[in-house]
């Protein structure tokens, strides 16, 4: 400690700019590895996503406690009686804005033809966005994304006046605000897109609308925004400078600048082994997230053609042992392949899931011998192949080894790195994979048209025509309720035929400083940045000899 | 002399030439592209992003379409860092990759210089046991290994330097000493090495017997010819710290080139890592040359 104080004296002295005078609020937090888009409309990952919210507005946000929807540029939504025809009444006091030499401007303020702009836009094949499919769900969308139509007039979003916009839809989505929240559906500027292409999301060019404006991007390092004082509400808002850093996802590099104080809020999970810790600290922020560890099969590999086969294997997964020594952020044992915490869905599980370990095992070996296979005998060896991490690989070895153990069935984990993985899954080049998915908004259907006949991320070679029957039928009923039966029904037939093992259902992982307050833990791991509340008192307390200077 | 450089630049031209065009046809080969992902956009979406980016052409179409960038200085569009070029990137990493390099560097070769002369003056004394001890706990502990302890310690513990990022010169300390240590070690016993035979030579008991002082026979007659396998080391030990830099970059969270090479690769970002590779070969083929050049001034016999 003595050597501490001496050393930081001599520092101090070397360094005079340490000093530094009255500083404005900065918050600093930890998105993973860089964003490869700041474009909202082309975004991909999830650390997009955290810079993106902040920046721009859309007709609806996540809220920061519950992750559902509340409006921002909507004021009403009204659809028809068959939920096809939605009208928006839409506020016209939020500004584009831009920072110019650390001034920001004000510009004119958001209209409903910006929407209009914004979602054509965002389907128009030129743009490419990797996203687009989000907005299919618009009368038109898929025949203008993919080229089929070339008036993007045609597209059913019109707006009706400045603060009137009308959505016309394919057919019945009542639940069509769940989507709303999600980055595809943002608000961008036409002036600076019109005038600068593809740059203009570079600092000179760009203009936000959000409650935080867009400063700088510093390649590998950092995205800073400032706040925006023409956003409503804006004297709520405490944090001046908001420094997005990318270090990494799992990575020990980020626990040790959040331990050092350099980070007050990490929204990418921290690698497992320092979970512990964390959680005694009181750093960790955990929610049920809308997403499913599973373990995908090739249903061509021999022996795994047949059901009983692969409910064997499913009867025998440690799920329990999985969550709790491999995991450990407190993921749940999954028996369904879509998760419980949808609104309104009842998931269905596997037979037999429910039942004691003892039995289940026994069951399995039931099953494994009636399919001509007594011990795991004439089954030949089978690999699971796991993308590079030190997680994927432990629950590939404690997979491998209990169904060795229970079932003799030899199974040999194999460990390709990601690229090579995607490419293998999508030329279903594998015989068992580890694989996972998460919902972009909330409605079970994400998951359950995964596994229609010849659907982009089906990848397993299951096809059903009763499964597809339910789910062309799910996409255009308008009763939630009912819609809600039919994609329970495909779900039961999926849980009959197991194309894919559920291990455990996912949780968000975040950590906060205890100095934070108003960040919460959601089902979409979306974080809004304006409720959040640094206490600066305590963050001196804590780190002295960084915040006292 | 000229016609050496001249020679020596034409070599080093071909040498990259060929170095880009094997690594060019290496990364396509490897399985998968840059935007494949887990949520598979539909067929019509995939062509549309392709064809944006000429992935639909054939491959040798795309290897002439990179190489006539590549006459006009144009590393291309990066996939990864979709707003920026390839030029735009290197540009903003070099510096830093380049800065942590030529601390590393500097301060390598005068305390590894200076405590070479040191133990080579006390030779078989106590101080030079001491001294050549320590140059070989240095060359022994790899810098992945010191790195996290002294940021546990610097970082973490006492909260004196940051542990991520490059910001202001405090930034600077740990990861230059962490790699420079390694090349400092080496640097002492090779100096130490070569001033033993300087010092035993004729002309320097000339110096002694003429009552020259220590530090007129050490800088003025024994530094110059002591030097010369101290340089040829450099070449090689250049190159070294701009490829340790990556594991460096990674500790410390540096935004430099080597962090983004790693990534790129992982990511098939193809003009991304082909920029990478064709500086990281640009700088080992400069930093030699420029060896060669102050070896010969240095010599001239040679």
């Amino acid at each position: 400690m003595i050597a501490g104080t001496w050393l930081s004296l001599i520092l101090i002295l070397l360094f005079p700019s340490w000093l530094g005078a009255t500083a404005p609020v900065e918050l600093n937090v930890q998105v993973g590895e860089e964003i490869r888009y700041l474009d909202p409309q082309r975004a991909t990952g999830i650390s997009s996503a955290h810079i993106s919210i902040n920046m721009f507005s859309g007709l609806y946000q996540y809220d920061a406690r519950s992750g559902d929807p509340v409006p921002v540029l909507a004021r009403s939504a009204s659809p028809d009686k068959d939920f096809t025809v939605w009208t928006f009444k839409l506020r016209t006091d939020i500004p584009w804005v831009s920072d110019e030499k650390g001034k920001i401007r004000r510009h004119r303020n958001l209209r409903a033809a910006d929407v209009v702009y914004s979602w054509r836009r965002m389907l128009s094949p030129e743009l490419a966005s990797e996203y687009a499919y989000m907005l299919y769900i618009l009368k038109n969308g898929e025949a203008i994304n993919t080229g089929k139509i070339k008036d993007l007039k045609q597209l059913g979003v019109v707006a009706l006046d400045d603060e009137t916009l009308q959505v016309t839809l394919e057919g019945p989505v009542p639940s069509l605000i769940n989507y709303l929240p999600h980055h595809s559906f943002v608000v961008v500027p036409e002036e600076p897109i019109t005038r600068h292409g593809d740059a203009w999301i570079r600092q000179g060019n760009i203009r936000t609308s959000g409650p935080f404006v867009f400063r700088e991007w510093k390649l590998k390092d950092r995205i800073t925004l400032v706040k925006n004082p023409f956003y409503p509400g804006q004297e709520q808002v405490q944090p001046e400078l908001v420094h997005f850093r990318f270090i990494g996802t799992y990575s020990s590099e980020a626990v040790r600048a959040f331990r050092a104080g350099e980070i007050d809020i990490d929204l990418s999970s921290p690698p497992a082994n320092e979970l512990r810790a964390l959680k005694k600290s009181g750093n960790l922020l955990l929610a049920r997230q809308l997403g499913t560890y599973f373990v995908r099969i090739n249903l061509n590999t021999p022996g795994l053609e047949k059901a009983a086969v692969r409910r064997a294997l499913a009867l025998t997964i440690p799920r329990k042992k999985i969550a709790r020594y491999v995991l450990k952020g407190g993921q749940q044992p999954a028996w369904s392949f879509i998760p419980d915490s949808f609104k309104g869905y009842k998931p269905v599980v596997f037979a037999s899931a429910k039942v004691p370990w003892k039995e289940r095992v026994k069951e399995a070996r039931r099953l494994l011998a009636d399919a001509g296979y007594p011990g795991g005998k004439g089954l030949p060896e089978i690999t699971y192949v796991y993308n590079t991490s030190e997680t994927h690989k432990s629950i590939g070895v404690v997979l491998a080894r209990n169904w060795q153990k229970e079932l003799g069935i030899r199974v040999k984990p194999l460990n390709q790195e990601w690229k090579v993985y995607l490419k293998n899954q999508h030329m279903k080049n594998y015989e068992m994979q580890r694989s996972g998915w998460v919902a972009d908004m909330d409605d079970p259907l994400n998951f359950a048209e995964m596994f229609i006949t010849g659907g982009g991320n089906n990848n397993t070679g299951f096809s059903n025509k009763e499964y597809d029957r339910l789910i062309t039928a799910a996409r255009i009923e308008g009763d939630a309720g009912r819609r809600n039966e039919l994609i329970a029904g495909a779900e039961k037939i999926l849980m009959r035929e197991l194309p894919v093992l559920p291990v455990v259902n996912y949780t968000s992982i975040n950590m906060r400083q205890r100095y934070i307050k108003g960040l919460y833990a959601n089902k979409f791991d979306q974080h809004p940045l304006a409720p959040v509340k640094i206490d600066l008192e305590a963050r001196r307390k804590t780190f002295p000899a960084r915040y006292s200077r | 002399m000229f016609l050496i450089i001249l020679r020596r630049l034409a070599e080093s031209l071909l040498t990259i030439l060929a170095i880009v065009s094997v690594s060019f046809f290496m990364m396509k080969y490897a399985p998968g592209g840059p935007f494949d992902s887990e949520k598979n956009p539909p067929e019509a979406i995939r062509k549309a992003i392709e064809a944006r980016y000429h992935l639909d052409e054939s491959l040798f179409s795309q290897y002439l379409r990179y190489m006539r960038g590549l006459l006009e200085l144009d590393l291309g569009p990066s996939f990864q860092v979709a707003h920026l070029s390839v030029n735009e990137v290197l540009a903003e990493g070099m510096g830093y990759t380049l800065r942590i390099g030529l601390w590393t560097m500097l301060l390598s070769v005068v305390v590894g210089v200076i405590i070479g002369m040191m133990a080579a003056w006390y030779r078989n004394r106590l101080a030079d046991h001491v001294l050549m001890s320590l140059a070989m706990t240095g060359i022994s502990i790899p810098s992945m290994v010191l790195a996290p302890v002294l940021l546990l310690l610097f970082g973490v513990t006492w909260n004196l330097l940051p542990t991520s990022g490059l910001h202001g010169t405090a930034s600077y300390i740990l990861p230059v000493f962490c790699l420079s240590l390694f090349y400092i070690a080496n640097i002492a016993r090779l100096t130490r090495g070569s001033m033993l035979e300087v010092l035993s030579s004729n002309y320097i008991r000339t110096a002694r017997a003429k009552g020259l002082s220590t530090q007129a026979i050490l800088f003025g007659h024994a530094l110059r010819p002591a030097m010369i396998p101290v340089l040829s080391y450099l070449g090689p030990a250049m190159a070294g710290m701009l490829a340790g830099s990556l594991v460096i970059e990674k500790i410390f969270v540096i935004p430099g080139v080597g962090r983004q090479f790693v990534d790129s690769a992982f990511a098939r970002d193809y003009t991304m890592a082909l920029g990478m590779i064709i500086f990281y070969c640009v700088m080992v083929v400069f930093f030699n040359a420029i060896v060669d050049i102050i070896y010969r001034v240095l010599d001239p016999q040679i």
